[in-house]
């Protein structure tokens, strides 16, 4: 399979397949078994062409075409809740606090999106989300806090709590029904919420920090690019 | 939504000129129908078993994935933050489609599927991949494997 057709050109490939879907679903579209079999199918299929290399381009488009916002027919993704008004905790005092506002808020969505998708990527960092939260607040103070699993290097310590909390953001904001790409939920969480401002705080001490790695994984691990304008 | 065609311009100028593996020739064996074939997937997603060690940065291992593996038990650690995961947490099919082989299995579009699925995670240089793809192709000789499916993310 190919997603970066200039990719495939230059290694050449026995056989290949490309597919201009997105970066993530080599295969389509989520819960699309027929169209997802079908791409499969038609890669596999290039195993009995007797001449190559190969490089066939899949004819089609994701069903439903590419949703977001620039489909004028749809009215793209909109956050199910809404994080104003009420008590906001300082998130340049009590970080913590402001982001377990938020998770609050988004408890029920996230139960649901656990009922529908049958399954979580929360879980990763191997620790609760709970205290996912208490290791970041901790970093934001003190970057030499000692991480809670000590079976990893820290960095990836790090990186996992922070993919566990963008997962229970992710599927609490995509549980209702309907299309919802990347960039739009990503438009929203790192730029609407309080745990987004966070991690560019974050992500702002890890570029300053000797740790090579925590510091390189501030230039586009953390954000991503398509976020970037949001850096200060 | 992430295609290279919407990354800033400083990003997207990067990546499409990144280096590439250079080969000499690109090889070409012919096998068996398709209907006779065992195939098994090999993925860049960074997918594993819940509870098997996370990948790391620039790490050339991989993790091997049982065929019957619940789909619920299958979680991605790739270190890269510029592709979509929406679709996989809500269908692992999108990026790894062992259902959909099974269900070519069954109809016989392809002889069977391989007891053994791998992954790696892609944001490494390929040269440290190297050391495992020797183990990999000795599993599947073992596992009877004539057709892999790389699926990257």
């Amino acid at each position: 399979m190919s997603l970066v057709r200039e990719h495939s050109e230059k290694i050449k490939p026995p056989r290949a397949l490309w597919c201009g879907f997105e970066l993530g679903r080599p295969f389509g579209a989520p819960n699309e078994p027929n169209f997802q079999r079908r791409v499969l199918a038609e890669a596999l299929a290039l195993l009995e062409r007797p001449e190559g290399p190969i490089l066939d381009d899949f004819p089609d488009g994701p069903p439903g075409g590419f949703t977001g916002a620039d489909d004028e027919d749809n009215e793209g993704w909109t956050c199910p809740v809404n994080f104003g008004g009420g008590e906001e905790p300082d998130l340049e005092t009590d970080p913590a606090g402001a982001v377990r506002r938020e998770m609050a808020l988004l408890r029920s969505w996230y139960g649901l999106a656990l009922e529908n998708n049958g399954k979580t990527m929360v879980g990763v960092s191997g620790i609760g989300i709970e205290q996912c939260v208490d290791y970041l607040s901790a970093f934001a103070l003190d970057p030499d806090t000692p991480p809670f699993r000590t079976d990893i290097p820290r960095y990836n310590f790090f990186k996992l709590c922070v993919d566990d909390l963008k997962a229970y953001y992710f599927e609490a904001a995509t549980a209702r029904p309907g299309p919802a790409t990347d960039k739009e939920v990503a438009d929203w969480y790192y730029g609407q919420s309080a745990m987004g401002e966070f991690l560019l705080k974050l992500n702002d001490i890890c570029s300053g920090l000797d740790d090579p790695v925590l510091r390189k994984m501030s230039d586009r691990r953390l954000i991503p690019v398509h976020q970037h304008y949001l850096k200060a | 939504m992430v295609r290279v065609d919407e990354f800033p311009d400083e990003f997207r100028e990067d990546y499409l000129n990144r280096e590439m593996p250079a080969f000499d020739e690109s090889p070409f064996v012919l096998g068996p129908p398709l209907a006779g074939r065992r195939v098994s997937l090999i993925s860049t997603a960074g997918l594993h078993r819940k509870g098997d060690r996370p990948f790391t940065e620039e790490s050339g291992d991989f993790r091997i994935i049982p065929k019957d593996l619940p789909d619920e038990d299958l979680v991605m650690t790739h270190v890269s933050s510029n592709f979509d995961r929406i679709g996989f947490m809500k269908d692992a099919d999108v990026a790894f489609p062992i259902n959909r082989l099974k269900e070519l299995a069954a109809d016989g579009v392809i002889g069977g599927v391989a007891e053994y699925h791998y992954s790696f995670m892609g944001a490494t240089e390929p040269e440290k991949m190297k050391p495992s793809v020797a183990e990999i192709v000795a599993a599947m000789k073992a596992d009877k494997v004539d057709a892999v499916m790389l699926c990257p993310v």
